[in-house]
């Protein structure tokens, strides 16, 4: 192999890697903004969006809760203004 | 106790930004061989590209013109070399390879009229070297012929059988030359600096070697300029015997910002690779407190070999698992992110002065490289940069041989324009990826 031959051989192989990079981020990107819609997560599998409409297969987008130690500040700083009753008063008649 | 205050010296304002972090292994350190080093360049509002300059052979006489930082008010013309070596980022085809951080240190020492910025002198030396120690001494005669305007820096400087950790300053208005002490890792060693100076106390030698104009010390393992130590006494800076001197102690003293934001980030590269009840026992040095130990080792010996990928992953280390660990307080957010999108010193309401953590990975690295040398491969392929654009912990690195001859598209300056998105650009495409994932990153990661 020549110098020449040996240049063109690896920035080949340095071109294939990168095109095969910016190939798969765009698809990463793309899957991304569908995956993580709304604050949500709709479950994917291999990169496909599982079934997206409500009817049979449907597969219901998550939406998990703020991290324990996160919640645990949010509640030492607001007090009771976000714990749930745990029944609800009526009115009396 | 003696406790570090946030320092009234007056130190390099570039230091603010604690930009960069450069990672080193010593080939017996590495599981196959190689020598490592790696390269974090960080820094808001900025992508940096990878460059290529091809090899050439140049005419007797032949001037270059320096196209460096900022306004010059007269043309840097240097002399040209008769060959230069093709470089590929930052490493040539020779697999010499140099990064870089930058610490500041003492702001006096500056010189505005020198020739070489500390970039523009990587890529210069890279072009005319075929080894670490040729390198180190290129530099040393550029900077003692053209000038050197920088403030202070960190360089790696490797090739496919040693790396050097070297530090530099400069020596003040219209003085040219520079203050400089370079160190070689031992091969079984890591070593890493991120905008700090790291380099204390260092073999001396009895007399410059004549020949190279620089002391040799330490059966070569130690070179360093012919006044490293009077220079620091005729400007204040020391006064005790010679063997007691420390570079940074004398060029970039330490203070709060520096331990916490800079050698913080090489406790946590070192705590990969090394018994972590020991290095936790550096851990009050790391909280400002200089008391019972005050600086960490400037190299240690990992408890095992070091792979590349394991190499890759240290970049982008947020200190999880550590005491400083950024996903596991408040401050990380409801979805537990190690990003912050706030400076690093910060008030609170009532006027109390508050930081935050810096880690080795950052949202606002320009590029982040792997640089791989092997000297078991023929140099074209034994010399590698596993380089992408942006936040080393959001991207794939992809392998440029410093053999190749020209640059992938997307990694090309023309297509990654700062002031416009592109899916052709590199910067751009993973920067649309991992600006997705910042805000909730325990739920995407």
């Amino acid at each position: 192999m020549t110098p020449t031959d040996r240049a063109e051989y690896l920035t080949g192989k340095t071109i294939a890697y990168t095109d095969m990079m910016m190939k798969r981020w765009d698809k990463l990107a793309r899957l991304l903004i569908v995956k993580y819609n709304d604050q949500s997560i709709r479950p994917s599998q291999n990169g496909e969006i599982l079934a997206g409409r409500p009817g049979p297969g449907f597969q219901r987008p998550e939406v998990p809760a703020y991290s324990p130690v996160f919640v645990d500040a949010v509640k030492a700083a607001t007090g009771n203004r976000y714990v749930k009753p745990q029944e609800v008063r009526i009115q009396e008649r | 106790m003696k406790r570090l205050i946030l320092s009234a010296i007056a130190l390099s304002a570039t230091v603010a930004s604690f930009a960069c972090t450069n990672l080193i292994v010593g080939k017996k350190a590495s599981i196959d061989g190689s020598v490592i080093c790696t390269y974090n360049c960080d820094g808001f509002g900025f992508a940096s590209p990878l460059t290529y300059s091809a090899p050439g052979r140049h005419a007797e006489g032949e001037l270059i013109q320096l196209r460096g930082w900022g306004p010059s008010s007269e043309k840097r013309l240097i002399s040209q070399v008769p060959y230069t070596f093709g470089v590929v980022g930052l490493m040539n085809e020779n697999q010499v390879s140099i990064v870089e951080t930058t610490w500041g240190g003492r702001n006096e020492l500056r010189d505005p009229e020198g020739y070489f910025d500390y970039f523009t002198l990587m890529g210069i030396v890279l072009q005319r070297v075929t080894t670490a120690r040729e390198a180190i001494s290129c530099i040393h005669n550029l900077v003692q012929e053209y000038g050197y305007n920088s403030t202070g820096e960190s360089f790696a400087v490797c090739d496919k059988n040693e790396a050097w950790i070297m530090e530099i300053i400069g020596k003040g208005k219209g003085n040219k030359g520079a203050i400089w002490v370079a160190r070689r890792v031992p091969d079984d060693c890591i070593c890493a600096y991120a905008n700090s100076s790291r380099i204390q106390r260092f073999p001396q030698a009895k007399k410059v070697d004549k020949k190279l104009g620089y002391y040799v010390a330490d059966e070569g393992n130690c070179l360093y300029c012919a006044d490293a130590i009077s220079f620091a006494r005729e400007q204040g800076y020391y006064d005790g015997p010679d063997a007691d001197f420390s570079f940074r102690e004398a060029y970039g003293p330490m203070d709060f910002g520096t331990i916490r934001y800079c050698e913080a980030r090489v406790w946590s590269f070192f705590r990969h690779h090394y018994d972590t009840t020991e290095i936790d026992k550096y851990l009050p040095y790391i909280d400002g407190d200089m008391s019972e130990i005050d600086h960490l080792p400037l190299w240690i010996k990992p408890v095992k070999p070091v792979s590349v990928r394991d190499i890759m992953n240290d970049m982008r280390d947020h200190y999880e698992g550590t005491a400083l660990d950024m996903t596991a307080d408040i401050s990380a957010g409801p979805w537990a992110s190690p990003y912050r999108n706030q400076p690093v010193n910060f008030k609170s309401s009532d006027g109390t002065d508050m930081y935050r953590e810096r880690p080795i990975g950052c949202q606002q690295s320009g590029m982040t490289m792997v640089c791989q040398m092997r000297d078991w491969l023929p140099d074209a392929v034994g010399g590698v940069t596993y380089f992408n654009m942006d936040d080393a912990s959001m991207v794939a690195y992809v392998p440029a041989y410093c053999g190749i001859n020209r640059v992938p598209e997307p990694f090309r300056r023309e297509n990654n324009s700062m002031n416009e998105f592109s899916t052709e650009s590199a910067f751009w495409m993973n920067n649309f990826v991992a600006n997705m994932i910042y805000p909730r990153y325990s739920a995407m990661i």
